[in-house]
């Protein structure tokens, strides 16, 4: 049961870090599926249901699975970083279990609607359309609720982590930068995240009543990108503090600016929530909302380009960066990555461009890249550093394994990202089965490429866990008590630093 | 960091006295580190501001040639164009098309999985103006030509527009649906036939 209910910070951390694990072995499965679909060049409407469903499976397990329990992860880490204390863990381990089953229980009825579930198609159930191949009639309402619990219990979470950093928040001193960040950005979701509790309500709420609450197409998008935009964000942020926490202690120098760093919290966290409808530039809505939008894009974007100065300055001006650390490596791969990934966004907030791209796989390309750099390689050198924070003593020796794994991971990962983004370039549409034939190459390298590259990662993350779990058993330890499950060692918060 | 003794007038810079921690070169240094963040700050939101008016001035007065490739709510349309839809509309005609004073303005009607009509007939370099409905979805229209790329979203209860010049090549130009809308969206498509 320790290993259900952790009962110490850290624990927690690796329960909700297991769990996106766990999301993102589901959508990596679906992912490779899509690409099987999609290198074949002879596809049909009949395997349409098929194709959507595991293109819903992609886009729920990582949006609404892997993000939010990453998050989650990742700001309880922060905290125990900075010395709070997750005080209500059988709490914490009920609203994981909650949230992700009942997540797990929508899926399992084979949606089919995409990610972002626009509707009348996300609640249609007739012959020319199904939202769901297994579950009709009431049952799609009762799917919808089940999600609709699931987001719920991520918003509790938050909110109790919220709680927790007020009611432990260390009596002098002030919070260190990955904290900092992990609590601001933990507020962000708890202000966010009910947008799309709401949206699945009203889905729930016409599926249950046979179809008597009407749902308005416009109003409900517009709800959903409240949430739909800033869920993006909900890893990269509190990584923003992580990568401001580890790359000072690589480059061997203290962080260019703290200013920069902390007061980048208001431009990211008020950007990022003003800016939802920046994904609706080619919709009917009034010429000032879209300008207000481009302006609120452009200064979330100069929050994020002052990160990449202030953390470039710190490299620069450090004495030689530790990349061989393989926390380091990710850390150095996530800012790169995170250049490269946004420098792709730049063209989006401009309204007399993005319709050339939107909706096309310039998109696709664009946020795979951050996902796969930032997010993964990121998220990554958490897991690496938690590993190291589990069990003091431990520290990686195998090296070249870690470091040959990531950059494959992340070589792989660029080319498809670009693939991707030239293809949309060219005109090749997201989400289609059947596309021009002059787009066949490209998606034959983006499968070649994407194999590659989850094979790095497998390489880097199991080198890691086998060393790991090898340390352990030599010096007697044993699993749950490694990884503060249920050790009071680890209960009391752990490294202050700062 | 600087003190300025406020009953000596006119300032005089011999009555500038830096803080003592300032006074060495590598103070110095970390005295202009400090002001150059907060300089930097506000000059980076004073960029901001700069590129964003560049992009309000060109959205309100339409100076930016992609928007004559559309926009939605007849932002994207010149006053002629305007007109033709509007005198399209108070006098429809039985059929979906009409050349109203030299544009053809054409009804489409976006459904699943169907554009009605699936082919439009227009000559080299004729004015096109497209009346999208989409009654039941949230849809869009999404169509490259030789000039730049149209994509427009359609969603229920109001119509989006797109004006265009028919390129100048003859040919078949394909339009696609780029919206998911079910099973169907991957063989959603329609031809703009241009002839000379």
């Amino acid at each position: 049961m320790s290993y259900l209910s952790p009962k110490s910070t850290l624990g927690i951390a690796w329960l909700y870090a297991v769990g996106s694990i766990a999301w993102f072995l589901v959508l990596g499965v679906a992912a490779m599926n899509l690409r099987t679909f999609l290198v074949y060049d002879q596809n049909s409407v009949s395997i349409a249901p098929l194709y959507y469903t595991w293109l819903t499976v992609h886009g729920w397990a990582g949006m609404l699975g892997f993000v939010p329990n990453a998050a989650v992860a990742i700001i309880a880490y922060s905290m125990y970083k900075g010395g709070m204390v997750v005080r209500k863990n059988r709490l914490m381990s009920a609203l994981f279990w909650v949230s992700n089953l009942g997540l797990a229980y929508a899926l399992l009825g084979m949606p089919d609607v995409g990610w972002y579930m626009y509707p009348p198609v996300a609640i249609q159930d007739n012959s020319t359309f199904q939202a769901f191949l297994l579950y009709h009639g009431a049952l799609l309402g009762v799917a919808y609720s089940a999600m609709a619990l699931s987001s719920l219990c991520q918003v509790a979470a938050v909110v109790n982590l919220l709680n927790d950093a007020i009611h432990t928040k260390p009596n002098s001193g002030r919070l260190n930068i990955f904290t900092a960040y992990g609590v601001a950005f933990a507020l962000v979701i708890a202000l966010t995240l009910p947008a799309l509790s709401a949206s699945e309500l009203w889905y729930a709420a016409y599926g249950l009543s046979g179809g008597m609450v009407p749902v308005d197409p416009l109003l409900w998008v517009i709800l959903f990108w409240f949430y739909g935009h800033p869920v993006v964000y909900y890893v990269p942020f509190p990584l923003f503090g992580a990568l401001y926490y580890y790359i000072p202690k690589f480059a061997g120098r203290e962080l260019y600016s703290e200013k920069w760093a902390r007061w980048n919290i208001y431009l990211l966290a008020i950007g990022s929530m003003l800016i939802w409808v920046h994904h609706l530039q080619t919709f009917p809505l009034p010429l000032l909302i879209r300008v207000f939008i481009n302006l609120s894009t452009l200064i979330l974007a100069s929050g994020s380009g002052l990160t990449v100065l202030n953390l470039g300055l710190t490299i620069l001006l450090g004495r030689g960066y530790d990349w061989r650390d393989p926390v380091g490596l990710s850390s150095l791969i996530a800012l790169i990555g995170f250049i490269i990934g946004g420098s792709t966004a730049l063209i989006l907030p401009e309204n007399p461009v993005n319709f050339v791209v939107h909706n096309t796989y310039y998109i696709v390309g664009h946020f795979h890249l951050v996902i796969w750099t930032l997010i993964v390689i990121g998220f990554s050198a958490v897991l690496l550093d938690m590993l190291r924070s589990s069990s003091p003593g431990f520290d990686f020796r195998s090296r070249g394994t870690v470091t040959l794994g990531t950059g494959l991971w992340t070589a792989s990962f660029l080319a498809v990202g670009f693939l991707m983004s030239y293809a949309g370039y060219q005109g090749l549409i997201r989400r289609e089965i059947a596309y021009p034939t002059q787009f066949q190459p490209l998606m034959l390298l983006m499968s070649l490429f994407a194999g590659l590259g989850i094979s790095g990662l497998a390489l880097t993350l199991s080198s890691a866990l086998v060393e790991f779990l090898s340390y352990t058993s030599t010096h007697g330890l044993g699993l749950a008590q490694a990884v503060g499950i249920k050790a009071a060692r680890n209960d009391e918060g752990g490294e202050r630093d700062g | 960091m600087i003190h300025i003794n406020p009953q000596i007038t006119p300032i005089n810079l011999k009555n500038i006295k830096l803080d003592k921690k300032y006074s060495t070169v590598p103070g110095l240094l970390r005295w202009i580190k400090e002001e150059a963040e907060v300089l930097w700050f506000a000059v980076m939101l004073v960029l901001v501001i700069g590129f964003f008016s560049w992009t309000l001035v060109d959205l309100t007065t339409g100076v930016s040639t992609s928007y004559r490739y559309g926009l939605p709510l007849f932002s994207g349309l010149p006053a002629e164009a305007q007109e033709a839809v509007e005198y399209f509309q108070a006098h429809p005609p039985s059929n979906n098309s009409e050349v109203v004073n030299g544009i053809l303005v054409v009804n489409v009607t976006i459904t699943q999985y169907n554009f009605t009509p699936d082919l439009i007939q227009a000559r080299v370099g004729e004015p096109v103006v497209l009346i999208l409905n989409s009654p039941d979805l949230i849809s869009a229209f999404y169509m490259r030509l030789p000039s730049g790329v149209i994509n427009v979203n359609v969603v229920p209860g109001m119509p989006s527009y797109a004006y265009f010049l028919a390129p100048n090549s003859p040919g078949n130009y394909t339009w696609r649906e780029s919206e998911y809308v079910g099973w169907g969206t991957s063989y959603m498509t329609g031809t703009l036939e241009v002839e000379a």
